[in-house]
């Protein structure tokens, strides 16, 4: 493949520059800071695109880098020769690379190529990557440095392209890598204390010595649960026993009252019943004195004593009476007998005379009486016949007047006639009257006397009665001397009996008084006998028992709060235990991660050593080969140089291959360019690409300079050789 | 009546999340007070019940302190009833003495267990912890009245869901027409419902917080409110969680490095709700070429101060196109080309060799 033109639109401070290729090689000589390194990367990124697209820092993104510096159109084009074929590559390149444009144009017919894919033009063409390109084809000023020494070979490029490993770049990485898989490895497992699984081996087992314990913590608490659930149990039982013991004291207590109780019942019961007897006794006397009482009765010999003066009262009345009659029975005797004898026809006739008298005076009343009565009744039919000739008023009055004199006329005249009639009749009347109040007066003292003879006979029954009831014999005349004697012995059996009732009161009250006491004994809570008395045991016994027993709980008690702090402390214990159990778990994990991850790291590492490996046996051999024949360009003791499995310059000294760590700047990098060289010969082998040297020689001196030009000119004939510097003497 | 379905909340938990230092210390004191703030919540509410379908401790061994937050929240709010149902991580009964303690501690057994709540016991709570030999039969067992509001408690797998663990299986058919209002589940450490049948519907209200990037999104419980007198409930769920986690799977194809990367990581990270409090965790997936060059450790940093955790994880592949450096005359190439055609060792394990050796060719930390 061969550059035949370049048009660089913008590309970094680069701008519209038109460079031809005609010759080869083709130097191009301009002043430092023209944009020799511009150009070149132009020619790769036209091949390869840019590098770095996902790095994070813009300063590490090639495609800002090289923006336009007059933010002009961002690319450019390179017309190129492939075999017989020319084609013109155009790009253009926007801020990311999908806004990116171009195309590869055949210049024959002008229409796009099919052939090849722009985008990956240099892949296709060279079948290599933009890394191994740039490793190869390209010899940047400080790619070809002059130290040659292999320390310090991260830091310097020119430290790496003492040996062919530099020239695949991670190849001579390899080494390093490699270090850093056993650092890595060694950090996570060294043989020491300090990897970081054996660290965290050392803690799991810290860990593992407490948590080996957990079953047999489980164990002693489940035994301390044991033993406390059969001390609690106890504690239980002895609960039991004591509440029996209490029960039993209680009864024992009760049975005390109850035989104190029985001892004062009884003495009760005792007093009770000589107190009944005594009562007894007392009211049979008092019903003795009764029927006593009874004869002597002070209201009845009161009764009789009155029922005596009574007696003597009427029969004394009766003799009074008796006189009376006889006197008035005399007297009345006496009227009769005058009256019968000398007037009695005078006084019939003046009596039958008077009554003549009186009777004319009354007809002459009563004539009167008719007349008045006679005009009222005109006066009456006279106001009738005004009422029927409507003068009614008037009737009414005239009527009125008639009925009133009617009137008086009749009650005049009648009141005439009665008062006439009486005084007519007095005389009669008074002898009649003296003659009926004295029979009147007659019987009357007949009947009080037969009253008080009546009262007279009660009276004496009354008492007749009571001697026979007192089976006396009653004498009229000796009555009232037996009944005062009767008095007089009364009050003295009264007082007699007062004293026998009051000591039957006495009697009662005090037996009654015993028989509450009694009712208030039998319903003392004491009263009753506890059950089987006969099983209750004393109270001294009972108290020893008791005391045993509390004992005994003191201790288990003591126990149980000595097994509750055990398993308390190894519950705590346990607590912790789980914790480092937890915490052993997130060990055990990270130890399960390192240790895949060591996993991981040591597969990488056998990978990337088969990797070298393989590398190193496809590529080493021919490169050695075109190495001997490159470096026979500028040297001519090219048997004393070789390449070893590391891809390191070697040189024979003494009859031993040493590493050619001595060398002169300047022989070193001739070494280096037959380097170069020979990998380009042997990973380019279909199209053979251009070689890019960006003054690579500034430290070669002018014997081998000429040597270098003198390969150069070789080159080209197998390549095309692109070589830009900045002074007059190596161009 | 208010009641709390809660479940799986796992106290004494190992967290999953790569926390370590104070941060793991943070969350693991976070999952406790999540539960206590439950409680409080509970209090605040005046809700009457609480009710834990299962898994309430992590293991079998409950530690001191994670036992006495329990104890102490139960003792502290006598007005307020637990009703536990052991779930498969709940072992022991470690909460068995504290229900001779706690008047208002509830069990359950391997037999249906019901308690009656409300004035006039007009709702029934009903649960059973599922074992080998009932998880079969429990079912014909169950018998409930019609007239009360029936709430059941389980711990189990859904039969409907895929499930790989041990855990007992739960049969929704087998529970329909038996006069359910509300079927409390618990085993799902995400919040599912639906209906059971025409009467009733069940629910899982998933886990109290997520603990590892395996329990994303919201979490929570559910709060019942019934209306005795009408009969009727009304169910919300409450979020919860202190912190969400979120874990996205992120193509980075496209990215020609480090800084187009941490731009599509934070494009799609802010697709989620997630913000400084919450746990994040980026996967870098995608094919890239050897080449493109992603500083995990700078994405990370960059990433750090939007979130109280963020991990990334790269689990990109590289592109195997092995034709790319046929031509590729170094160790490099080579060293590509052997990996990549290297047929023994899996995609995953060839990306991060090539990785590793690349940033070592390139003088980088690897």
């Amino acid at each position: 493949m061969k550059i035949l033109n370049i048009h660089i639109d913008n590309f970094g401070k680069l701008s519209d520059v038109d460079i031809d290729f005609s010759n080869n090689p083709q130097i191009i000589f301009e002043d430092n800071g023209w944009g020799k390194s511009t150009l070149a990367t132009f020619i790769k990124v036209m091949f390869y695109g840019f590098e770095g697209e996902s790095k994070k820092r813009l300063i590490d993104k090639e495609r800002e880098r090289f923006k336009p510096w007059n933010k002009g159109i961002y690319g450019g084009s390179i017309l190129l020769a492939i075999g017989e074929k020319e084609y013109e590559l155009t790009r253009h390149f926007g801020s990311k690379e999908k806004d990116d444009t171009g195309s590869l144009v055949d210049i024959t017919t002008k229409l796009e190529t099919k052939e090849y894919d722009y985008t990956k033009l240099g892949e296709q063409l060279f079948s290599i990557d933009m890394d191994a390109f740039l490793r190869t084809v390209y010899l940047g000023q400080g790619n070809i440095a002059v130290h040659v020494s292999n320390e310090g070979i991260g830091d310097s490029i020119a430290a790496k392209i003492s040996n062919l490993a530099e020239a695949t770049d991670d190849v001579n990485n390899y080494e390093i890598v490699m270090q850093a898989f056993k650092d890595k490895m060694y950090g996570l497992k060294s043989g020491s204390k300090y990897g970081e699984i054996n660290k965290l081996n050392a803690q799991k087992t810290e860990l593992e010595v407490n948590v080996r314990q957990a079953q047999a913590v489980d164990n002693n608490i489940v035994e301390l649960e044991d033993k406390l659930n059969i001390n609690e149990r106890r504690i239980v039982a002895l609960e039991e026993v004591k509440n029996k013991l209490e029960h039993e004291w209680v009864l024992a207590g009760e049975l005390g009252r109850y035989e104190e109780w029985k001892k004062n019942h009884d003495a009760l019961v005792e007093d009770n019943v000589k107190l009944k007897v005594q009562l007894t006794d007392a009211a049979q006397a008092m019903q003795e004195d009764k029927s006593i009482a009874k004869a002597y009765d002070e209201d009845e010999i009161k009764s009789q004593l009155d029922n005596l003066d009574r007696l003597e009262e009427c029969r004394e009345r009766e003799k009074e009476l008796e006189a009376k009659i006889d006197n008035l029975q005399y007297r009345y005797d006496t009227e009769v007998r005058i009256a019968e004898e000398k007037s009695q026809r005078e006084f019939e006739e003046a009596t039958a005379n008077k009554i003549k008298t009186i009777e004319a005076e009354q007809r002459q009343q009563r004539n009167k009486r008719m007349i008045g009565i006679s005009l009222g009744v005109v006066l009456l039919l006279f106001a009738f016949a005004l009422f029927l000739y409507a003068k009614a008023i008037l009737a009414v009055v005239v009527g009125l007047v008639g009925c009133i004199i009617i009137d008086v006329t009749a009650i005049n005249t009648k009141k005439k006639l009665y008062e006439k009639d009486k005084i007519a009749m007095e005389p009669i009347e008074t002898y009649f009257v003296n003659k009926s109040q004295m029979e009147s007066e007659l019987n009357k003292l007949k009947d009080e006397k037969l009253k008080a003879s009546h009262d007279a006979r009660e009276a004496e029954s009354f008492i007749r009665q009571f001697f026979e009831l007192m089976e006396m014999e009653y004498s009229a005349r000796s009555a009232r001397q037996e009944l005062l004697g009767m008095k007089v012995g009364q009050k003295n059996q009264l007082s007699l009996q007062e004293e026998k009732k009051k000591h039957l009161e006495a009697v009662q009250k005090a037996y009654e008084e015993s028989c509450a006491k009694l009712e208030a004994s039998n319903s003392s809570p004491a009263a009753k006998a506890p059950e089987h008395m006969e099983d209750i045991r004393s109270l001294e016994v009972i108290s020893e028992e008791r005391k045993i027993v509390d004992e005994e709980m003191e201790m288990v008690r003591k126990d149980i709060s000595i097994y509750q702090g055990h398993i308390q402390e190894k519950k705590v214990l346990r607590d912790s235990i789980a914790e480092d159990e937890e915490q052993l778990d997130i060990i055990k994990e990270k130890i399960e991660e390192y240790e895949r991850r060591y996993g991981i790291i040591q597969k990488t590492a056998d990978y990337m050593s088969k990797a070298k490996e393989k590398l190193n046996s496809r590529y080493m051999n021919p490169i050695a080969e075109a190495y001997k024949r490159y470096y026979g360009y500028v040297a001519e003791d090219t048997e004393d140089y070789d390449i070893d499995a590391n891809i390191n310059i070697t040189r024979k000294e003494l009859g031993e291959r040493r590493r050619a760590d001595n060398l002169s700047c300047g022989y070193k990098d001739l070494v280096d360019i037959a380097l170069r060289m020979a990998l380009i010969d042997v990973m380019y082998d279909e199209e053979k690409p251009f070689i890019i040297l960006d003054d690579p020689f500034v430290n070669l001196d002018t014997e081998k300079l000429e040597k270098a030009k003198a390969m150069l000119n070789k080159l080209a004939n197998d390549y095309q050789v692109i070589y830009f510097t900045c002074h007059e003497s190596r161009a | 009546m208010k009641i709390i379905h809660c479940a799986d909340i796992h106290l004494g938990s190992k967290l999953e999340t790569n926390l370590e230092g104070d941060a793991r210390r943070l969350r693991k004191a976070e999952l406790l007070d999540s539960y206590s703030n439950m409680v409080e919540y509970a209090v605040h509410n005046q809700v009457d019940a609480i009710i834990i379908a299962g898994d309430l401790f992590d293991t079998a061994r409950v530690s001191a302190t994670v036992l006495n937050i329990v104890r102490q929240s139960i003792i502290n709010n006598p007005q307020i009833d637990f009703y536990y149902l052991k779930g498969n991580h709940d072992a022991n009964d470690c909460l068995a003495l504290e229900s001779e303690e706690c008047q208002n501690l509830h069990l359950f057994r391997d037999t249906w267990t019901s308690y009656n709540l409300g004035e006039n016991d007009k709702i029934n709570l009903c649960g059973v912890e599922l074992n080998d030999s009932n998880s079969s039969t429990v079912y014909n067992s169950l018998i409930l009245d019609p007239g009360q509001i029936n709430i059941v408690i389980m711990h189990g797998q859904n039969a409907n869901s895929a499930s790989k663990d041990k855990t007992e299986i739960i049969n929704l058919n087998a529970l329909k027409n038996k006069a359910i209002d509300y079927l409390a589940l618990g085993h799902i450490h995400s919040h599912i419902e639906g209906e059971l049948d025409s009467r009733g519907t069940y629910c899982y209200p998933g886990c109290l917080e997520g603990r590892g990037f395996d329990e994303c999104g919201q979490h929570g419980f559910i709060m019942l409110d019934i209306d005795e007198e009408s009969m009727s409930f009304e169910r919300k769920w409450v979020n919860w969680g202190t912190r969400q986690l979120y874990e996205s799977r992120i193509d980075v194809s496209e990215c020609d490095g480090t800084f187009s990367c941490l731009n599509v990581v934070k494009n799609k990270l802010n697709e989620n709700p997630a913000d400084n409090k919450d746990l994040v965790k980026a996967i870098l997936v995608g094919e890239i070429s050897a080449e493109t060059e992603f500083d995990m450790e700078y994405i990370q940093h960059e990433l750090s101060g939007n979130y109280f955790f963020i991990k990334v994880v790269d689990k990109t592949r590289i592109k195997a196109d092995i034709n790319k450096y046929m031509k590729d005359v170094s160790l490099k190439g080579e060293f590509i080309r052997m990996v990549l055609s290297d047929d023994s060792i899996d995609e995953d394990t060839k990306a991060e060799i090539i990785k590793t050796g690349l940033a070592a060719l390139k003088g980088e930390e690897f």
